[in-house]
């Protein structure tokens, strides 16, 4: 069990990284609108199509 | 396709028989309610976007015509035009817009396709919870007012966004709720983990250098989190005892430091236990219901009372000539100014010339139009129809009628009893009593044996945290709110739900809100010689140039071609078709003679009359019909026990006939906002909880009164704003079933508080016995919450249908 030893630092270390990537997010307008980019899928081949014409 | 379910293509509004709009888009032809959808529905489909109408989730707004005239724009284009929304730098400017009719993602994808690739536009951002657009421009390629254009082009009403102060700190904030809720729930994964080992390890005798390893490493994202997540409580409670006052966040900030502390001292000496899980697992929670609802509360902006006056207007000199155009925020007592026909008037005034018909209906919520002339005031706000008015303005700003109720509404607000929700009242007892009973099992354990004394105090501070108690109103609310978004209602304060489910009376406005607010034609006579179905052709060319309120009741009937159309200000329309004369409007102005109408009119109903050479062609009628919903509505009301009264500015017998035909016995008309306002406070004085159901400007001190106020469907954004229930249904029905609703809700909270409390108070004396080992005290603390949300989860269900 003496792996524990170093697998808690590792996993203290990933806590930590998470944490500032999710603070970048929120700071970097990421979660600003929830509802649109979900169904941007949805127009991508119309896009092309309107190009088209 | 069968004319009475036909619905329009664009705004599905069904389209009113007679009405012929069509258009063949892709080899299909569809119908349309009016110029104004069919125009835009062209556009979206030469630009080859017409699968937007496949995407769609919801309906668009109707389109006026009006709006599309890219003249209404062109003062945007003054290089000199100051606005905070507008960033100007050498020839590029950076806008900031609000949207009025977007509805799904389907309307930001075709915003941002149609303007990406035009000249002239470098960037367009458009946020669709916000309804806001940022849009960066170079004005040598693309003008303001061609943007303005092209987006009333596409239906969507653009307007220069208010980025003041305040909607900028609601944004910073809801950004920090963001990180510390992001926070607390990555750390609650970690220390769950190791709070998972650590109660194993009890059972299974880890060893003390593993298990002091896992307590620092708890320990380390447990001080992020107390630090950084749970801050709002610490300070909340601080301000709280400043004030002296004990509110459910000073349990919750001593539950925390307390368990925080004790746990630091377990995990340095090495003896007790501790709850660093329990306190992540809380203050997650807590941090979660408080978000959602504020989120629910964030969607539903506040749109000030100014935003209804034009931005700009016409200085006249002396004579009365048009100076120059200047913003309407910079008028001085004692100006003149112009205002032209479909124009509010941006500040009180009184007329020096001019005549014709305006729409009081800020004032009065009437759509009736009056007559105003020389030496008459026209009020801020007030929609002119068709004179021509030369003003000299008397109050301006704050002074004005529109300032006044501004003013009405804040101060009725301010004077409401703030709501106190049954938990806060609770709590500061409950809190006295929890550190009452910690200290007492302190001192007692302290005479028994010294060595537990401070393991079983905090025992009975941990197995009594308030969590449960203090997640339960926010949860049940926030689940609430969610299943009444579900049938179209909005929810602005989560406290209303609980004023809401004590209602004993509802106030309802007449005009737009029992009753359509749409002046509708309900029965045409024809004497003469023309048939029904010219006649109809006949008046809606001639009220197609009228701006007066009834013309409103022929937009969308098929208009005959006709030539010379003279609108006469005050008197009606006149015009020619194959040389014969054609007049519409009052029944001096048609010559139709001084007999009387043909039959006993229904009271509160007004007449057009039409006429040509040969005399009276046609009578028309014109009413405006109660809400289908409203009967049902009323009598739901009545059946549950709760009493319905009408009070309106319609001063007309039509006000009579309402209140009649849906059997309401309190009705009061002819009132100003004012007098609004002086009733309900009456009824407040007699211990009634009110609501108050209105659509118009004037209904807004009312609304301020009145415990809770809703308003339906098709209010403006500014009333609705105001509103503490939205409902984006048209239907009264919604009334009844929202204060249902508000019951379960009620039911619901004092299930959770009761059980919350209960589970409390049984375990408080277990604990200060010594019989709770503390770990048994963390586990029912978080179970106590889970139990108490699961219970909130259950209003998330749409409400029934009455």
């Amino acid at each position: 069990m003496e792996s524990l030893a170093i697998l808690v630092p590792i996993a203290l270390v990933l806590a930590a990284a998470i944490i500032t990537a999710f603070v970048w997010a929120v700071r970097a307008d990421q979660f600003e609108d929830l509802d649109r980019h979900g169904k941007d899928i949805i127009f991508d081949e119309d896009k092309q199509e309107g190009d088209r014409r | 396709m069968d004319a009475a379910v036909s619905r329009c293509y664009h705004c599905d509004l069904p389209v009113s028989s007679g009405v012929d709009h069509r258009l063949d888009l892709s080899g299909t032809e569809r119908h349309f309610c009016c110029a104004g959808c069919m125009a835009v529905a062209s556009t979206i489909d030469a630009c080859g976007l017409d699968r937007f109408y496949q995407h769609r989730e919801a309906a668009q707004a109707p389109v006026s015509q009006d709006d599309l005239h890219q003249e209404n724009y062109l003062w945007l284009d003054d290089p000199a035009l100051a606005h905070p929304a507008l960033k100007r730098q050498g020839r590029q400017v950076v806008l900031s817009l609000s949207l009025f009719g977007i509805t799904c993602s389907a309307c930001v994808w075709i915003i941002e396709k149609v303007l990406t690739d035009r000249p002239g536009v470098i960037s367009v951002r458009v946020n669709q919870a916000t309804q806001r657009a940022l849009i960066e421009l170079d004005t040598e390629l693309m003008s303001i007012s061609e943007l303005f254009y092209r987006l009333a082009s596409l239906g969507y009403q653009a307007v220069l966004g208010r980025d003041d102060e305040r909607t900028q700190r609601l944004r910073r904030d809801n950004k920090v709720a963001l990180m510390r809720l992001g926070v607390a729930f990555i750390g609650m994964m970690q220390v769950g983990m190791y709070g998972i080992a650590l109660h194993f390890g009890e059972v299974q005798d880890i060893s003390p250098a593993q298990r002091d390893l896992m307590r620092l490493a708890s320990l380390l994202i447990a001080t992020a989190i107390v630090f950084f997540s749970a801050t709002p409580f610490f300070s909340a409670s601080w301000r709280a005892l400043k004030l002296r006052r004990l509110v459910m966040d000073v349990p919750v900030s001593i539950a925390i430091g307390g368990a925080y502390l004790a746990s630091i001292g377990a995990t340095f000496s090495g003896r007790g236990e501790v709850y660093f899980d329990s306190i992540a697992m809380f203050v997650f929670l807590l941090l979660l219901s408080r978000y959602l609802e504020a989120r629910a509360r964030a969607r539903l902006d506040f749109v000030p009372l100014q935003t209804l006056i034009p931005d700009t207007v016409w200085l006249a000199d002396e004579s009365g000539l048009a100076i120059r155009q200047v913003s309407s925020h910079a008028l001085r007592v004692g100006d003149r100014i112009l205002v032209e026909p479909g124009q509010r008037v941006p500040a009180d005034g009184m007329v020096l010339r001019g005549e014709g018909f305006v729409d009081e209906s800020v004032v009065t919520g009437e759509f009736r139009p009056v007559r105003r002339q020389a030496g008459d005031l026209l009020v801020s706000g007030v929609l002119n129809g068709d004179g021509r008015y030369l003003l000299r303005i008397e109050r301006t700003g704050a002074d004005s009628m529109l300032g006044d109720i501004g003013r009405l509404y804040e101060e009725a607000v301010s004077a409401k009893t703030p709501a106190i929700i049954m938990a806060d009242r609770i709590s500061g007892w409950f809190v006295a009593g929890v550190l009452v009973a910690s200290v007492a099992s302190y001192l007692v354990w302290w005479q028994l044996d010294p060595s537990k004394a401070f393991w079983i105090a905090l025992a009975v501070l941990v197995v009594s945290c308030p969590c449960a108690l203090s997640i339960a109103t926010p949860a049940s609310f926030t689940a609430a709110i969610a299943g009444m978004r579900k049938i179209g209602l909005l929810i602005r304060h989560p406290q209303v739900l609980e004023q809401l489910s004590r209602t004993t009376d509802v106030v309802f406005d007449k005009t737009g809100t029992l009753t359509e607010g749409q002046p509708q034609i309900r029965s045409v006579q024809c004497p003469g010689s023309s048939p029904e179905a010219t006649c109809l052709a006949v008046a809606a060319a001639l009220e197609s140039v009228s701006t007066h309120p009834y013309a409103r009741a022929f937009r969308g009937i098929a208009a005959a071609s006709m030539s010379d159309l003279v609108s006469v200000s005050g008197q009606g329309v006149k015009g020619c078709l194959d040389g014969v004369e054609w007049r519409i409007g009052s029944r001096v102005f048609t010559g139709a003679g001084l007999e009387e109408p043909l039959s006993a009119p229904e009271t509160g109903e007004a007449h057009v009359w039409l006429a040509n050479s040969e005399g009276l062609q046609a009578l028309i009628h014109i009413t405006d019909p109660v809400r289908s919903s409203a009967a049902n509505a009323i009598e739901a009301l009545g059946a549950s026990g709760i009493r319905v009264h009408m009070i309106t500015g319609d001063s007309s017998p039509g006000a009579a006939a309402v209140a009649n035909l849906l059997g309401i016995e309190q009705w009061r008309q002819g009132m100003t906002p004012d007098d609004k306002l002086g009733y309900m406070q009456a009824l407040r004085e007699r211990d009634a909880v009110l609501l108050y159901v209105g659509d118009g400007i004037n209904d807004i001190p009312a609304m301020g009164v009145a415990q809770s106020s809703m308003v339906v469907a098709d209010a403006p954004d500014l009333v609705q704003s105001h509103a503490d229930i939205g409902s984006m249904v048209a239907d009264l029905r919604m009334i009844p079933r929202v204060i249902q609703h508000s019951r379960r809700v009620r039911r619901v909270v004092r299930q959770n508080l009761s059980w919350a409390l209960g589970y409390n108070i049984a375990a408080l004396p277990l604990a200060a016995m010594g019989f709770i080992p503390p770990w048994l005290a963390a586990i029912g603390m978080s179970a106590s919450s889970l139990v108490v949300v699961m219970g909130a989860l259950r209003l998330t269900r749409a409400p029934e249908q009455i």
